[in-house]
């Protein structure tokens, strides 16, 4: 009877072994998915966009994920449907319409509406004017941007 | 096939289907494989493997989850081992088993009895599942473990508990050995 022991209990090792086997294939998995959606965090950067067409309407893309070294550029085309601009050789883009919102010119240099892209600086809490042309701004995780209609004169 | 097996091949198919359509909304926790083991450890290998394939037939091509001709195929075919083993417990444990061992024993053996069938019915399932859908195997295993560990828990956990109180049920009815022998036994006498 001892002797007709021992298959079922290498049997029961066997169930044991099959058991821990299955959960370590579980964990597994959930490791290589959970693996998986980090890297992809890490790809990309969640940005928000606001867009002030200078006549009351704004529209606002939040939380737009972008892959990461995408500038404000990248960001522009991406949201928005009607896009144009021109290239400053040295200096980078900038952006005539957004939109079909296109620059007006009232007086060449000295009165006009452009657009003027800003950053919202959380210490600060306050919109800070772009310093770099649009192309030139690498997006970061989380940050704020606007770009708005304004009216110019000199 | 007697008519008597007849008979009791197509009232296990019946209990198989039910309990299988009941349980249809609880992903892999299922009495049908016990009711095919019991099948095969009351009426025989034959009545075993007979429900298992009747079952599939009904329960494979009118399922909630879809039909997948490999799938069934394997499913079909993986699910007559529990007819199969059920049919030979009977022949080599034979009809006093109940009496002759403890509840705790039994238990052990036929809860691992029901574990090592079922990883071995997964096994064969996850393969035609691989093999239908282009998975590689490895990774069909591993996305597959989870359900198949419950589905051997939970077999484990039927097969434990409800054949040593199926047994002893069997055994009260019948004078000598299970299910159909009182029968044969009944026919016998009424023939000499």
């Amino acid at each position: 009877m001892e002797a007709r022991k021992w298959p079922w209990l290498c049997l029961g090792l066997l169930c044991w072994a099959i058991a821990a086997s299955a959960i370590a294939a579980y964990y597994y998995v959930g490791y290589l998915e959970m693996r998986e959606a980090y890297e992809t965090a890490k790809a990309y950067v969640a940005v928000s966009l606001c867009i002030d067409y200078g006549n009351g309407t704004v529209e606002w893309h939040n939380g737009t994920l972008m892959p990461a070294g995408s500038t404000l550029f990248n960001l522009t085309e991406h949201v928005t449907w009607n896009f144009s601009y021109t290239v400053w050789p040295g200096m980078g883009v900038y952006v005539t319409c957004i939109n079909s919102v296109c620059e007006r010119i009232i007086t060449p240099g000295h009165e006009g509406y452009s657009w003027i892209w800003y950053y919202w600086d959380p210490e600060a809490k306050a919109w800070v004017w772009g310093p770099v042309a649009c192309d030139r701004h690498v997006l970061y995780n989380g940050e704020v941007l606007a770009w708005r209609y304004e009216h110019w004169s000199f | 096939m007697r008519a008597r097996e007849a008979c009791a091949t197509a009232m296990m198919t019946a209990a198989c289907l039910a309990a299988s359509y009941a349980l249809v909304g609880v992903p892999n926790v299922t009495l049908m494989d016990f009711l095919v083991f019991a099948s095969g450890l009351l009426f025989g290998s034959k009545v075993g493997v007979s429900v298992a394939v009747l079952t599939w037939a009904i329960y494979g091509t009118l399922n909630p989850y879809g039909f997948c001709l490999p799938v069934f195929i394997a499913t079909s075919a993986s699910e007559t081992i529990y007819g199969l083993a059920g049919g030979l417990l009977r022949r080599s444990w034979g009809p006093s088993w109940p009496e002759r061992e403890k509840l705790a024993w039994s238990a052990y053996r036929l809860g691992v009895l029901g574990f090592c069938l079922t990883a071995l019915y997964d096994l064969l399932t996850n393969i035609a599942y691989a093999y239908a859908f282009g998975v590689p195997l490895p990774i069909a295993l591993a996305c597959g473990a989870y359900f198949a560990l419950l589905h051997e828990l939970t077999n484990a956990f039927f097969f434990a508990t409800c054949t040593p109180a199926l047994a002893r049920v069997a055994r009260l009815l019948g004078p000598s050995e299970l299910g159909l022998a009182r029968g044969r036994e009944v026919v016998r006498s009424g023939g000499t």
